[in-house]
């Protein structure tokens, strides 16, 4: 994918640039507002990595303006601001996810991951089916090789939101806002016990495991290689 | 000092100057009332006289008359002036001391003042005529040079009178305005005493009772209060230096000894993550202190909105219940449906996401945990008990504390800001938290408030 990075700080906007990179992206940077709607106009990007404060034109300003000349290209805002309540002003504003500094390279990937795919995933899809395994979203009805496997509630919707990323790293983080709408963290490993619960059930031998953890990023459900 | 002493100078010459008005105005009225019985007085005693010479007319003649004044006239002391005048219907001096009929404005019967000429300047005569019967007239006239010398005692014993109530007034005022005005200074010594670093200084109690005594044992508990705060903040300044060094410390030991000693490329990937989860750890303190000063100001109530507190506490209780099941515990969850509460549904959730974890982490396996929450008038009620270990009754109040942890849960994992958090919360919904004995066990009660309750 092709992606525009706006930051000011330059340690910040190497190691995202780097990190990016790394994961096979082509990534431009941009230093300051102004810039980087220059750039967000001007050229095709599959992607925005957007910091809040920024000179010559803060992040939330150029967002409003790049959504006013009718891009929808997917933004992750970056900022330093956690707090719920500028959450939502960056969601607001256009943004399509919103990350909070400090924040692992391994977040940011799975988050754009999810924003650039959204559109893609088939959302309103009445069976998703990730290799023999199989969810019909009417019945709330789970499958495993024709065997239907009953799940809990919370169960239910951590597959769900697992199969509609499937192939995607999907972070701790992520869960919690997507299956719970925490945005917050609890400070405990509730959310490892509820993926081996959920494993324990759909991933039981003799199956193949779907589920994978993966170390310091969190997990993802695909199909085996 | 200056501004002690102009008070008390202040209120006494206020109060003299109140009594020296009052005085002088009780005064005017003495001499007024004075006045006017003493003219009257004299007055009558000229008709009086006026009548009696009339009288002596009519029993013993005009020659009887003429004797009585004479007589009269005789035995009028020098230090005052009697006139008497008897002319005949020509206006012929018959008898008496007046050698002129004084005015001719005046008619019979008729009282009227004309100036002393035996003493001029100092007193008037009081006057008055009448007709006999054979058409001679007779003049009596009395003087007031008592009403005079009465006003005059009065004045001077008045003077000196209110001479002597302004000293005594003064003196007294003065006395007993300092007296009440002196625990303002033994106040005033003690806060200069706190203010120089004593901070352990008190107002000393007196026991009168009045209402100095109450501003001091107001003065004394509010200090209590901020030496109190003062440890707090004091408290939790070490907490956080010791929460935030410790990890920071041995990150820098770390480099310092991979400088010397470089981590080999199969020990680097634990290295590294090692490093990382103590950085983590920082940032995260950091970002719970943050929230919390964010919490307790208070600006978060601007995104209140209807809450359904069973619905968010079944969600808390859903979501920690892996970890319980983990444990063998049970969740007894007991609600009773109720009005929906204006508050924050993040921080409400979080603060019960906390409530209940804490209550499986410290809880020991195969024992049940009681949750209950139902409406109550004004807002909410929410309790979770567990059988846990407990807080003894003097940590109760330290929990709440930033970064403050019990020596049994420095062992478990957390930050020691959970309660902090959930106290602030508590907070901003007008609330209040109660931690008790569940015997055993720790009993959490919490009250939130509606926005309007």
């Amino acid at each position: 994918m092709r992606i525009l990075v706006v930051e000011d700080d330059n340690d910040i906007a190497g190691f995202l640039c780097k990190g990016l990179r790394e994961a096979g992206h082509v990534v431009d940077h941009a230093a300051d507002g102004r810039t980087g709607l220059f750039f967000a106009v001007g050229e095709a990007f599959d992607a925005i990595v957007l910091d809040r404060l920024l000179p010559q034109m803060d992040g939330l300003s150029m967002l409003a303006a790049l959504r006013a000349s009718g891009s929808r290209i997917p933004v992750l805002i970056l900022s330093a601001l956690g707090q719920v309540d500028e959450r939502i002003k960056g969601l607001r504003a256009g943004g399509d996810d919103y990350l909070v500094k400090p924040f692992a390279i391994n977040e940011l990937l799975a988050r754009l991951e999810a924003i650039t795919r959204r559109g893609l995933m088939p959302v309103l899809e009445n069976r998703l089916r990730v290799a023999d395994l199989e969810i019909d979203r009417m019945a709330h009805l789970v499958k495993r090789a024709g065997e239907v496997i009953t799940l809990k509630p919370q169960e239910y919707r951590v597959l769900e939101f697992m199969m509609r990323h499937a192939g995607q790293v999907v972070t701790r983080t992520m869960l919690l806002e997507g299956v719970w709408d925490y945005h917050f963290d609890p400070q405990t490993n509730v959310v490892d016990v509820h993926l081996s619960r959920l494993r324990s059930k759909v991933d039981k031998s003799p199956w193949i495991p779907l589920i994978h953890t993966l170390r310091g990023a969190g997990y993802c459900l695909r199909e085996p290689q | 000092m200056s501004s002690r002493l102009s008070t008390t100078a202040r209120l006494t010459l206020a109060n003299a100057a109140l009594l020296a008005v009052g005085f002088g105005a009780l005064l005017f009225l003495v001499m007024w009332l004075a006045d006017r019985f003493m003219v009257g007085h004299v007055k009558e005693s000229v008709e009086a006289e006026l009548n009696i010479m009339l009288a002596e007319f009519r029993l013993d003649g005009i020659d009887g008359m003429l004797a009585l004044i004479d007589q009269r006239i005789q035995t009028t002391t020098p230090n005052h002036d009697r006139l008497y005048r008897l002319e005949d219907a020509q206006g012929k001096f018959i008898g008496g001391n007046v050698a002129a009929w004084p005015s001719s404005e005046f008619g019979a019967g008729q009282s009227f003042q004309l100036p002393s000429r035996k003493f001029p300047g100092k007193t008037m005569v009081d006057l008055r005529w009448e007709k006999l019967g054979d058409g001679s007239r007779l003049l009596v006239g009395f003087d007031e040079i008592e009403v005079a010398q009465v006003r005059g005692d009065i004045r001077l014993a008045a003077l000196w009178s209110l001479g002597a109530v302004l000293l005594i007034s003064m003196t007294a005022g003065f006395l007993l305005t300092r007296a009440a005005l002196r625990p303002v200074e033994a106040i005033r010594g003690a806060a200069q005493k706190i203010m120089d670093g004593d901070l352990r200084h008190r107002i000393p109690a007196r026991p009168n009772g009045d209402e100095f005594d109450r501003l001091g044992e107001t003065l004394n508990s509010m200090l209590d209060r901020i030496n109190t705060l003062i440890a707090s903040v004091r408290g939790a300044t070490d907490n956080i230096a010791h929460d935030l060094r410790s990890p920071l410390t041995r990150h820098r030991a770390r480099l310092e000894a991979a400088l010397k000693e470089p981590p080999t490329p199969d020990q680097l990937q634990a290295w590294t993550e090692r490093n990382i989860a103590d950085l983590d750890q920082v940032l995260s303190t950091f970002q719970s202190l943050l929230r919390i000063a964010s919490v307790e100001s208070g600006l978060l109530r601007e995104e209140f909105t209807a809450c359904d507190i069973p619905q968010l506490v079944r969600n808390a209780v859903e979501f920690i219940e892996p970890l319980a099941e983990e444990k063998h515990q049970q969740l007894d969850l007991q609600m009773i449906e109720g009005p929906s509460l204006q508050g924050h549904r993040d921080l409400l959730i979080q603060m019960l996401v906390n409530l209940v974890d804490n209550a499986v982490k410290f809880a020991p396996p195969d024992t049940v945990i009681e949750v209950r929450a139902f409406p109550e008038t004004g807002g909410w009620q929410i309790i979770v008990a567990d059988a846990g270990a407990g807080i003894a009754a003097a940590e109760r109040e330290r929990v709440f504390e930033r970064l403050y942890r019990l020596d049994a849960s420095r062992r478990t994992a957390g930050l020691g800001l959970g309660l902090s958090l959930v106290k602030a919360i508590v907070g901003l919904h007008r609330g209040q938290i109660v931690l008790a004995d569940n015997a055993p066990g720790l009993r959490i009660t919490i009250q939130l408030r509606d926005r309007d309750g």
